[in-house]
């Protein structure tokens, strides 16, 4: 039997929460601040997602955990009175972060053998907004420092994680994309972080 | 979008993207024999103007040096068969390795276009923006490394006023990052900057404290936080794994 009026006092708890918050909380530790589980907490936000159809904010699902935004239609009116959200990337910038992230770890010189073209401006670019880091050094000769992406680049395109990136075209590339990752293992159980 | 595709070239049984023109090539359903590759790009030369567009430039280059290869082999002898698989495969194994590279960089402009695509979605959702009243959860409010560096000088002007000689201690800068790390993660509500710094320490060790705690703000691995200006500043353990 469901009790209406403790589901609601979660869903009213969980709402405030995630106003609290601000930015996207791990349903772990929304379940723990709401004393239920996991499985329940989904639900509950659910729940909260359908009942602000129709309303100004939504509930999102992105890096890893949940947050309460505003829609993209009420953009313009928003940006009227905060300040707009960080320049978009330039193209090149872009191709850049998608090797990263597709990539990952991957090295300075990988993404310029991929992309035919030198790449520290965007690298160092994407470094400063937080939207790759550091996660370590090849093992080998000058043991090249590694990128991957971070929480913010989810957060940044609206991503729910890695797995949620658009899928690559091309079989070939899929190939490419396994034999690296296969040839990645092996230098990574080598020897990890020099 | 003309660019994603290359620029549109004129050709004798096709007309479109030279991006097109190099995969209906490459399937067979143009025969190179027949097209000028040389007029080809006389014309796209005549074309261009400044600023070049450098990226249809490579675009168009990477296009037309496909093309080159695809026309080459149609023209050459049909390889004998097994006479020198060497050399045959090494030619094959270039060429293969040609194609997945250009196959792969289109994919991630691709993607990059996609990306950007999210890009313009989320850049139009808002969320709450995290302000000082709640500084306690997550406290973005600026620290400089001046700031940093003053309080580094009140801890070591502290430590003057009873002057030690310096034994050779031990002290190394992954010790005291270890240190740094366990003290934080023993104190979810953050540890003021001075308390780093136990009293009577030597200035080797803070010193040595100071670079481990710079080192690990480098790497994310602990937050900074002033609440206001001149007030004190607070370390909380950072999100980055160590």
């Amino acid at each position: 039997m469901s009790e209406p009026r403790a589901d609601q006092t979660l869903r009213c708890a969980l709402e405030c929460l995630l106003l609290a918050s601000g930015g996207p909380v791990p349903v772990r530790r929304l379940a723990d601040a709401l004393g239920v589980s996991e499985a329940e907490t989904e639900r509950l936000l659910e729940e909260l997602a359908r009942s602000y159809e129709g309303r100004g904010l939504m509930v999102q699902q992105v890096a890893g955990g949940y947050q309460l935004c505003t829609r993209p239609e009420y953009a313009e009116f928003v940006t009227r009175l905060v300040s707009a959200q960080a320049e978009p990337l330039s193209r090149a910038t872009l191709e850049t972060l998608a090797v990263v992230a597709y990539r990952q770890p991957v090295t300075r010189a990988e993404v310029e053998a991929v992309r035919g073209a030198r790449s520290d401006h965007h690298l160092r670019k994407l470094l400063e907004r937080n939207l790759i880091r550091e996660v370590g050094r090849r093992p080998g000769p000058g043991s090249p420092i590694l990128y991957g992406t971070t929480d913010l680049f989810l957060r940044h395109f609206g991503l729910r994680d890695l797995k949620d990136l658009p899928p690559l075209a091309g079989r070939r590339v899929q190939d490419a994309l396994a034999a690296g990752a296969a040839r990645q293992g092996e230098a990574e159980s080598d020897g990890e972080g020099r | 979008m003309t660019e994603r595709r290359g620029p549109v070239v004129r050709v004798a049984g096709f007309e479109g993207p030279i991006t097109e023109l190099v995969q209906k090539a490459h399937a067979g359903e143009v025969d190179l024999r027949d097209v000028h590759l040389g007029e080809m790009v006389q014309r796209y030369l005549q074309t261009l103007r400044q600023p070049l567009d450098l990226e249809e430039v490579t675009e168009f280059l990477w296009a037309a040096s496909a093309l080159v290869e695809i026309k080459s082999k149609s023209l050459l002898p049909p390889k004998p068969q097994p006479e020198e698989p060497a050399a045959t495969e090494e030619g094959e194994d270039l060429a293969r390795r040609l194609e997945v590279q250009l196959e792969e960089y289109r994919a991630f402009r691709e993607a990059a276009e996609a990306l950007a695509a999210l890009e313009a979605v989320q850049r139009r959702v808002f969320t709450r923006p995290a302000d000082e009243a709640s500084a306690g959860e997550l406290p973005l409010v600026g620290v400089t490394v001046e700031d940093l560096f003053a309080a580094f000088r009140r801890v070591l002007e502290r430590a003057e006023q009873k002057v030690e000689e310096i034994p050779a201690e031990g002290v190394t800068v992954a010790d005291r990052m270890q240190f740094i790390l366990r003290t934080l993660r023993q104190a979810p509500g953050g540890v003021e900057f001075e308390a780093l710094f136990e009293p009577g320490s030597s200035r080797l060790v803070i010193i040595v404290t100071f670079l481990a705690l710079l080192e690990l703000v480098r790497h994310r691995q602990v937050r900074v936080a002033q609440a206001e200006p001149f007030g004190p500043i607070r370390l909380y353990a950072g999100s980055a794994d160590p």
